[in-house]
């Protein structure tokens, strides 16, 4: 048995099925990753584990104990909200040290967890700070501190780096993972960033209108999208119909839908050597975004618009309105029925 | 910062002292009837005859006593039933729209009945301040808990605290700016209610002192019991302040002002 189950959670709001007939498994020491656009159920699945919402139906087993019906301050369960909710009329310390006062620890070994706690998410010297004298990235290091100190059993982080900039987040990701690590904590993080689910999790479930369209690892996930929906969800792939594939490369594709990941498609000035392996065709750049390190070429082929990228180390060799060549190798396409 | 603070007790003085000289200027100079406001020499001389006396302690203590008491209940009363209608919503849906109803009514109006029911006495003085002063203290509890942050609650109970600890260490405390609010509203309410029942029926106390005042166009006299109400006002609400800058020494004060100051480094 894994260490978290979820047996066919069933959840409406009102007349909203937000979950159906949804189960799932995390092993211990795991960082898993809710991932879905808003509204899919993410947000409400992560509230029923830490029993601030109650399930229509199903069982939500951990480390074998049936929970689903005990009340969230038994659960030792932490949570990170994306609000960082701080309690207001406390400091530093006095927020870090809440969860060990509430279970009645001795003075002498709360302050040595706490300053524990703290050092961790390098906040020494704020613990006479109240949160109002702290950055937005502080904040949550903060709740980070406050969560980790009491050791809860399943750590639930609730899209904790949406309110914190794009700098920030990148090293608070590093530290909640390291913190993951040097614990041996299992986490569960909701997300509806697929950029920051790849760095963060070991696995990653991706929801869809409260059911799991796909799970897998992070690179099963980019590499071998099972349906259209996590194709555009998670690799931005390029998705376009079997029979205009058919029609600009002259070979036979019978399948509804194609797609390909706009990094695997190579682009040249001139026509390119044919292998038989490869499909080949033409359009011209109609836009180029810089993205960081890598060059997005938006190509028309036709009437479709196909993505290329290239990494932006090399030369811009490619302008507005020229004419370039395309070519993929088959098998890096993936065919969809539906 | 301490420029500022001297300069607004300057303009503050400034403005008292101006208000005071003109009004003894149109006094003397008969711009005003003598007769309907009197003149600031003359409320000094008596407010020293007042005090020297001993009437204007005899007085003041009932006042006061009256005020605090009804204060005092109606402060726990309204604190404890927002609480309570807060943390049980049930119970809130059912009983506030009853007391909304009877803050509707008008309590002057029903001052007559107070003193029928609790006697001339000092019981229905204090049941007037403490109602009017709950009133006051118990929407700005109940409403402060009503809009409190939803999460700080989850997160209390997800660390372990049980609903009396998340009652006290959570909900208490982030409600107090409002609690202090009401409490501050109801220190004006609660003399209004004092001093009204005492208009209604009484043998002392400052209403009873105006209203018999008056009543002998004793205007120097009226004009003391105001500026000895105005004065235990200001030592009220400067006490509440004290309180206040201790409970919730979390806040930051903010300003509706923006302040550019021109800072160069070297």
């Amino acid at each position: 048995m894994a260490y978290i189950e979820i047996h066919n959670v069933e959840k409406y709001y009102g007349k909203q099925h937000v979950l159906k007939n949804l189960s799932l498994s995390v092993e211990k020491g795991k960082f898993v990753t809710l991932l879905g656009a808003s509204g899919c159920g993410k947000s409400t699945l992560l509230r029923i584990l830490a029993g601030l919402t109650s399930i229509d139906s199903g069982a939500i087993y951990l480390g074998e104990e049936d929970i689903t019906h005990l009340s969230p301050n038994k659960r030792n369960i932490g949570m990170i909200f994306q609000q960082y909710s701080l309690f207001p009329t406390m400091t530093v310390y006095d927020n870090v040290a809440f969860g060990l006062k509430m279970r009645k620890m001795n003075k002498a070994q709360i302050r040595s967890m706490v300053s524990e706690a703290i050092k961790m998410v390098n906040l020494e010297g704020s613990e006479k700070k109240y949160p109002s004298q702290l950055s937005g990235g502080e904040q949550q290091r903060v709740a980070l501190a406050r969560c980790i100190v009491t050791r809860p059993k399943v750590l639930l982080l609730d899209e904790p780096f949406s309110a914190i900039d794009a700098k920030l987040r990148k090293s608070l990701q590093s530290k909640i993972k390291e913190i993951h690590k040097e614990l041996g904590m299992t986490s569960i993080f909701v997300t509806h960033d697929q950029d920051e689910a790849m760095v963060m999790s070991d696995y990653i479930y991706l929801l869809n209108s409260g059911v799991i369209e796909q799970e897998g690892t992070p690179i099963e996930l980019y590499s071998k999208p099972r349906t259209i929906f996590a194709a555009e969800f998670i690799g931005d792939y390029n998705i376009i119909d079997g029979n205009f594939l058919s029609n600009i490369t002259g070979k036979n594709f019978t399948c509804k839908k194609i797609a390909f990941r706009p990094e695997l498609v190579k682009i040249c000035k001139q026509p390119l050597y044919q292998h038989v392996d490869s499909i080949y065709f033409s359009g011209v750049i109609i836009d180029i975004v810089l993205q960081g390190n890598i060059v997005r070429y938006h190509v028309m082929v036709d009437k479709t618009k196909i993505k290329v990228d290239i990494l932006s180390s090399q030369e811009c060799l490619y302008n507005i309105g020229d004419n370039v060549y395309l070519s993929l190798q088959m098998s890096n396409i993936i065919q969809y029925a539906e | 910062m301490k420029k500022d603070k001297i300069f607004i007790n300057v303009i503050r003085a400034a403005i008292v002292a101006g208000f005071l000289i003109l009004w003894e200027i149109a006094a003397v100079n008969n711009w005003v009837s003598i007769y309907y406001t009197s003149k600031p020499s003359e409320i000094i001389l008596d407010l020293i005859n007042f005090t020297t006396s001993g009437e204007l302690m005899k007085h003041a203590s009932i006042t006061l006593k009256e005020a605090l008491t009804g204060l005092f209940y109606g402060s726990i009363i309204g604190i404890s039933a927002g609480l309570i209608f807060g943390q049980f919503s049930t119970i809130g849906k059912i009983f506030t729209p009853i007391i909304t109803a009877i803050h509707g009514i008008p309590q002057l109006t029903l001052a007559p009945v107070y003193i029928l029911w609790f006697g001339i006495g000092f019981a229905s003085k204090v049941f007037l301040a403490g109602l009017m002063t709950f009133f006051s203290v118990f929407f700005s509890t109940y409403n402060a808990i009503l809009t409190m942050e939803q999460n700080l609650i989850e997160s209390a109970s997800l660390l372990g605290a049980k609903k009396y600890q998340i009652l006290l260490h959570v909900v208490l405390p982030t409600c107090t700016p409002w609690i202090i609010a009401g409490v501050r509203t109801g220190l004006g309410a609660s003399l209004v209610g004092a001093i009204v029942g005492e208009y209604m029926g009484a043998s002392a106390g400052f209403g009873w002192m105006v209203a018999y005042a008056t009543s002998y166009f004793n205007i120097k006299r009226v004009m003391s019991c105001i500026v000895i109400l105005l004065l235990v006002g200001i030592v009220m609400n400067a006490g509440l302040d004290r309180i206040e800058k201790i409970l919730l020494r979390w806040r930051t004060q903010t300003s509706l002002s923006i302040e550019t100051k021109n800072e160069s480094k070297c």
